[in-house]
């Protein structure tokens, strides 16, 4: 059986006409199951809790990448496969897994093709996609051997599976993260733009500026944080044209 | 002629640049790393690096590097400065920016006008070499000998 899950954000009323075409579609390819909407007083982990007691075949997030990260987070001690259905802005995980849009994403759940990957693992908190912080005051101790301090201005990215067309070498079943450490440098003329990249399994980040790390574009966490990685922990169903 | 030339040199530098293309690490100008740095594969350093570095594969030290370690690699390519001792299994190169303050051991070296080299230079995995170790190290034991016997 499969298990929709709606996120809140779905309640608004300019979501109606496309929540009701996913069901009418879903219904269309037989793929009907227990529709789940969260709501004010019924929390999404709750839901995934409950649900996932019925032993169900798949869970399907219908929502952004937020949704998805919690649906994979409520169910982490399950190995449940994960589909999504992509709606709103802040979708870049769908992107990568090929899934465009609401109308394709159910033509995607039909076929079920189903792909494992590696899953980030901070502070017992999972991520699919990637980790974020700025990198001002940022300390990272990687495997206990070394520390790295960017001194610059920019952004520190820990990279599970990439969402951005550069960096294709990321491979998301590898056991291994990425990260990159980009500095932008003010010159008295121009900027330029230094990267840097490291592989590894571990790491243990502090902050001493107190920044937050920003996890899948769409949850914050308080640092400092220790980050690793599970191998081919999730199940996900996944497009033709993934990006891995 | 010259365009063949031209076309040549073109892509030698190509050769020489595709074992850092699939650099597995990258140590930017903007990053201070300091401990044993132990990278698996090609490592490209161009920032600040103190304590230890070593990797299985090739190494290239960018113009802006300062590097205070002692570093192990496969092959190397020096531009920046490096202040600490040096093994190199395979072949080392320094460029006419490359610093190096320390002892170095490689099986061949390549080093351009202009470059800065303060320390011993061992070449590595030549026979010669290690005949005349083999050959120097009986003849000190005899002259030692004959002095006991004169002392005696």
């Amino acid at each position: 059986m499969h298990i929709y899950i709606y996120d809140y954000f779905l309640n608004q009323k300019k979501y109606d006409k496309i929540v009701a075409k996913i069901e009418t579609r879903i219904t269309d390819l037989g793929l009907q199951g227990k529709n789940c909407h969260v709501g004010p007083l019924k929390s999404l982990k709750s839901i995934v809790t409950e649900e996932l007691k019925n032993n169900p075949t798949t869970i399907i997030a219908i929502g952004d990448n937020k949704t998805l990260n919690e649906v994979v987070n409520a169910a982490k001690d399950s190995n449940i496969i994960i589909g999504i259905i992509p709606i709103g802005n802040n979708n870049s995980i769908a992107d990568t897994l090929g899934i465009t849009d609401e109308d394709q994403a159910c033509n995607v759940l039909s076929a079920r093709l189903i792909e494992r990957i590696d899953i980030g693992v901070i502070n017992n908190n999972y991520f699919i996609a990637n980790a974020k912080i700025a990198t001002q005051g940022t300390v990272m101790e990687i495997n206990g051997k070394y520390t790295i301090e960017p001194t610059g201005d920019g952004e520190v990215e820990i990279i599970n599976l990439n969402t951005s067309t550069q960096n294709s070498k990321i491979n998301p079943n590898d056991g291994l993260f990425e990260i990159f450490i980009n500095v932008n440098q003010k010159k008295l003329m121009s900027s330029t733009n230094e990267q840097s990249f490291i592989q590894t399994n571990r790491v243990i980040i502090n902050n001493l500026k107190h920044n937050q790390f920003l996890i899948d574009n769409a949850v914050e966490i308080p640092t400092p944080v220790e980050i690793g990685v599970i191998k081919n922990k999730l199940s996900v169903i996944v497009g033709k044209e993934r990006g891995f | 002629m010259l365009i063949v030339r031209c076309l040549k040199s073109m892509f030698k530098k190509e050769e020489t640049n595709t074992n850092f293309k699939e650099a597995e690490t990258i140590i930017g100008p903007s990053v201070k790393v300091e401990g044993d740095f132990a990278g698996q594969g090609n490592l490209i350093i161009d920032g600040v690096v103190k304590g230890s570095v070593s990797t299985d594969g090739n190494l290239k030290v960018g113009e802006q590097a300062k590097i205070t370690a002692s570093v192990k690699a496969d092959n190397a390519f020096v531009s920046g400065e490096i202040k600490g001792n040096m093994i190199i299994k395979g072949d080392l190169e320094l460029t006419n920016t490359a610093k190096v303050w320390g002892d170095i051991e490689a099986k061949s070296i390549c080093v351009a006008r202009g470059a800065v080299l303060n320390g011993k230079f061992t070449m590595t995995g030549t026979k010669g070499d290690e005949e005349t170790k083999e050959t120097k190290q009986p003849e000190e034991v005899k002259i030692i000998e004959e002095d006991a016997e004169k002392i005696s």
